[in-house]
């Protein structure tokens, strides 16, 4: 069998695992497997030996040590209730202005979106917390709906960043470490953030029914008691997070080493607000456990993926379709991101980015993107795929926890217009590079 | 009546409760590393690699836990819209032609990484110089709990299908 038949099959073979429901993972292997057999004459211990050793060596990644300990720094933040806080606080500062409380919304989800790195945490708790807030105030559904979703998934793309971790610990390349991807993400997730909060406040200016402005009296709070509200409930997340991305862009101390002294914050934070306990402790460890085995198990079978696709031959198959069209390296680009933006509608994103991104990265280079430019995009167009419909998993874990008001219809309706944004934020950050490229040239002055 | 199935549950769901409390210990590895080197100047010389081994256990022995508890993600979006039966076929299915093959497989050829370590008698080309063999044995043993889950859960989706009325 020739490669590009051989690459076409891969493809659709692993297409129509997945569509069976069996996890991602284990899809993933499984599609190695029987390729990387076919590919080598059936020689079992060959392979296999090959991939033992593959989880042998990440086994021994230290880059992707920082992913369990990032998510417990977020379990113990969640179950010490900071985003209650500030959300109660920012109640009353925000919630004159029309479309007010919705900007509360995105503003504590962006804080928020710094201390926890994972998607599913965000949603969740804005979901349960701002969601009956909102409907409450007489906010349209459908716009709450996208408000909620699209800020609460900020998180995987602010630093830090379970996503940037697995990025900079699959390449293991200087130009997109772990800490050059957290100084890049930073000006982006906040470009991106400042969007939605324009977007809502002008929709709400125009036409007040959609977010109306909470009634005088019941913003009681003086300037004052507003003041040390905010200043309250702000300044130990926002401290932590300082503490965590300071380290590691002065360069004191790796991702990994910050992320563990963020854990020693978050606990310390629990401690004195009286949240800690044995059980939280328990709680946070299992959660922790059983996400991080998820992020290493796709890890172990995009690897296995990636290892058989590359040395069978097929990242020069696509290579060569995409590089002999002879057009501008622009449309290559766009069809790339096109690509993975397609592929985001329905898998998750881990799988993309473990499967795509060795494809992709060696092309990009051909073409003289700039790689950690080139990463950025990708994670951005990442991030909007978990708001893309038919899948995308943001609106499926707000509409586990959202109120019964919410239907699935407000949802996808209430999404289209956020994800109209982020494309508009991928097409800034093309026209103007320095947005992903400047912040890392300061701190690392490009290395 | 003993079931084969419920043992596993029951043993995977105490070992991955336990096991995930060496997360603790892993941030105090890195944070006593931390404060040696920029309080007291005085790196230690075996923080980086137990850092490393205590990493890459806690997610070896997690994988177990996570799948008893359908923790890894998978689309399920067509298999949700099958009626109850077919979708406990289409489990069993996937099941023995994805993941007790593939990895069965692997878990037979991580223990056999792990056998050939004990062999050789295998240190780490390190100052400290710690032995892999053990690190090899544990990550075998993740494995092999992983692979006793996926056979628990197709003990269980036989015993569904036999109780679904049709």
């Amino acid at each position: 069998m020739s490669v590009e038949v051989l690459t076409i099959l891969m493809f659709l073979a692993l297409m129509a695992c997945i569509a069976m429901g069996h996890p991602l993972a284990v899809t993933l292997a499984a599609v190695a497997t029987l390729f990387g057999l076919i590919d080598n004459g059936f020689d079992i211990s060959g392979l296999m030996g090959l991939f033992a050793n593959n989880v042998w060596g990440i086994f021994l990644n230290y880059t992707l040590v920082a992913i369990p300990l990032f998510i417990f720094m977020a379990q113990i933040l969640d179950r010490s209730k900071v985003s209650e806080g500030l959300f109660d606080a920012l109640y009353q500062v925000l919630g004159g202005l029309r479309g007010g409380l919705g900007m509360a919304v995105i503003v504590v989800s962006t804080v928020f979106a710094a201390t926890t790195g994972i998607v599913g945490a965000s949603v969740v708790a804005m979901g349960l917390m701002a969601g009956p807030a909102l409907l409450r105030r007489g906010y349209d559904t459908a716009l709450s709906a996208g408000i909620i979703c699209s800020s609460g998934t900020l998180g995987i793309l602010i630093p830090p960043s379970i996503m940037l971790v697995v990025y900079g610990g699959l390449t293991g390349q200087k130009e997109t470490s772990v800490g050059n991807l957290f100084a890049a993400a930073i000006l982006p997730g906040l470009l991106l953030s400042t969007l939605y909060l324009l977007y809502v406040g002008v929709r709400c200016y125009i036409n007040p029914d959609m977010g109306p402005p909470i009634p005088k009296e019941e913003r009681t709070a003086t300037a004052m008691q507003k003041f040390s509200m905010t200043m309250k409930n702000f300044v130990p997340p926002f401290g932590l997070i300082l503490m965590v991305m300071g380290t590691i862009l002065a360069g004191i101390a790796t991702p990994t080493e910050a992320a563990a002294l963020g854990c020693i914050g978050a606990l310390f934070l629990a401690l004195v607000t009286g949240k800690l306990s044995w059980s939280v402790i328990t709680q946070s460890s299992v959660s922790t456990a059983r996400t991080t085995a998820m992020i290493m198990a796709l890890f172990v079978g995009g690897k296995f993926f990636s290892v058989v696709f590359l040395s069978m031959g097929g990242g020069d198959v696509v290579s060569d379709v995409l590089l002999g069209m002879d057009v501008s390296p622009y449309v290559v680009f766009v069809i790339m991101m096109a690509v993975v933006f397609v592929m985001g509608m329905f898998i998750d994103w881990a799988a993309i980015l473990l499967v795509v991104v060795p494809i992709f990265t060696p092309i990009a280079m051909d073409l003289d993107f700039n790689p950690l430019w080139f990463a950025m995009m990708v994670c951005v167009n990442l991030q909007t795929s978990f708001l893309t419909p038919p899948f995308g998993y943001s609106l499926f874990y707000f509409k586990g926890v959202a109120p019964t008001e919410y239907s699935m219809g407000d949802i996808y309706r209430g999404i289209i217009p956020f994800v109209v944004i982020q494309l508009a934020g991928l097409a800034t950050m093309i026209a103007f590079p320095e947005i992903i490229t400047w912040l890392p040239s300061v701190f690392f002055g490009g290395n | 009546m003993f079931k084969l199935d419920s043992a596993i549950d029951a043993f995977n769901e105490k070992f991955g409760v336990y096991s995930s409390y060496l997360v603790l210990p892993l941030i105090l590895v890195i944070f006593w590393e931390v404060i040696m080197r920029y309080g007291f100047n005085r790196p230690t010389s075996w923080a980086f690699e137990l850092t490393v081994f205590l990493y890459g256990v806690h997610f070896s022995f997690a994988l177990a836990h996570a799948h008893k508890h359908d923790t890894h993600v998978a689309i399920d979006v067509f298999e949700s819209r099958l009626p109850e039966r077919l979708r406990v076929i289409l489990r069993i299915i996937t099941n023995l032609a994805l993941f007790l093959p593939t990895i069965g497989l692997l878990t037979v050829y991580i223990s056999i990484l792990a056998i050939n370590s004990w062999q050789q008698w295998e240190h780490a080309s390190s100052s400290w110089a710690p032995p892999i063999y053990p690190f090899k044995t544990l990550m075998a043993i993740g494995f092999i709990l992983f692979f006793l889950q996926g056979i628990a859960k197709l003990l269980q989706d036989f015993r569904t299908l036999k109780a679904i009325k049709y």
